[in-house]
């Protein structure tokens, strides 16, 4: 059964950059990914933790591809965005886009 | 140059000590890296804060069972006070009477008993009260809670014995272990087998991945799943999500 609840800011991270790799959001490439874009490295474990929590919240849905010598005959795990996940990121942008619009400047001017 | 072969038993660390539907994935996707050049104290590190990770979120998903669990061990004496009235101060001489193994069995569940249907009773209560999340639960699983929460009593209770040096470790009657002394003591065992058949009936089981015959998607076919159709557009718009269907 699918929880709800609020996407935190990793989770909506890791929902945005499985959408963004679209058919090729596996563990490797979404760790890197989001290693890229917040400057510095990120654990596959709590990349996978967000995962789960997404899955079980029904915001994304995993599937397994193929197995490769070089990963030992694992399976990589595919994971996809389901429309609750992109109605629940257009959500959170939309909520967010409001919050920025009253965000001052460093030198307390208005942004 | 021959690259140094994966630390196996970090491997083995990771499959065994985190949940089973990501462990496979997550070990592939580490042995994958270090094949392509990760190090080994790289790996060494993933699979600890992975483990860690596991170790913490079970920790906090645990967290309301042990509470009830330590809670519902302090009721012990009102549950006492209910059975004991409905049972004699000791085992009848009759039943001590009659052949073997008749008496060693009705000592046992003179003795084990009250404390088992506490616990069965503790854990039926918990999965009423937090229905939302239990409702789904198969009936194997909770029968696999109860049972081990009734080995758990046994062991917990014996460990305890021998603990206190008891001379009832043999002969266990109304008037001793489980209906007579050193209530706050006996709340541990009782407590431990509450918990112990919470965590078992309530074990995460996450979504099982589909099987790769079910994922793997024809090229030709793939214009048509909407994450890719809409790739193109993603990236050039990183920051706005793709739009939903109609």
């Amino acid at each position: 059964m699918a929880e709800r609840g609020y996407l935190g800011e990793f989770e909506l991270m890791v929902l945005l950059s499985v959408i963004r790799l679209a058919d090729d959001a596996y563990g490797v490439p979404l760790v890197r990914d989001l290693s890229e874009l917040r400057g510095r490295d990120v654990s596959a474990g709590s990349v996978y933790a967000a995962l789960e929590r997404l899955e079980a919240k029904g915001l994304v849905t995993s599937s397994l591809g193929d197995a490769t010598p070089e990963r030992g005959g694992r399976a990589k795990r595919y994971f996809r965005v389901t429309e609750d996940g992109l109605r629940t990121a257009h959500d959170t942008r939309r909520v967010l886009n409001q919050l920025w619009k009253k965000l001052p400047s460093v030198g307390g001017d208005p942004a | 140059m021959k690259r140094m072969s994966h630390p196996r038993l970090a491997a083995w660390l990771l499959e065994h000590l985190t949940s089973a539907s990501a462990a496979e994935a997550l070990v592939g996707d580490l042995l994958e890296q270090h094949a392509g050049g990760r190090s080994t104290a790289w790996f060494w590190r993933q699979a600890a804060a992975a483990i860690g990770i596991h170790a913490a979120r079970t920790v906090l998903h645990s967290a309301p069972a042990a509470v009830f669990a330590a809670g519902w061990g302090l009721v012990y004496p009102a549950w006492r006070a209910v059975i004991g009235a409905w049972l004699p101060p000791a085992v009848p001489e009759r039943w001590l009477a009659l052949p073997w193994p008749r008496p060693a069995l009705l000592e046992l569940g003179y003795g084990v008993v009250p404390a088992v249907s506490f616990v069965w009773l503790g854990v039926l209560l918990y999965l009423l009260v937090r229905r939302d999340k239990t409702a789904l639960l198969p009936p194997s699983r909770i029968l696999s809670g109860l049972s081990a929460g009734m080995n758990v009593v046994m062991l917990a209770t014996w460990a305890l014995l021998n603990h206190l040096q008891h001379p009832d470790l043999v002969c266990v009657t109304s008037a001793s272990f489980y209906l007579g002394f050193r209530i706050m003591g006996v709340s541990v065992p009782l407590t431990l087998g509450v918990f112990v058949a919470l965590l078992v009936t309530m074990r995460r089981q996450p979504p099982v991945a589909r099987s790769a015959s079910t994922r793997r998607v024809a090229p030709a076919n793939r214009a048509a799943r909407f994450p890719q159709s809409l790739h193109g557009k993603l990236e050039l718009d990183i920051a706005a999500p793709p739009l939903l269907h109609p």
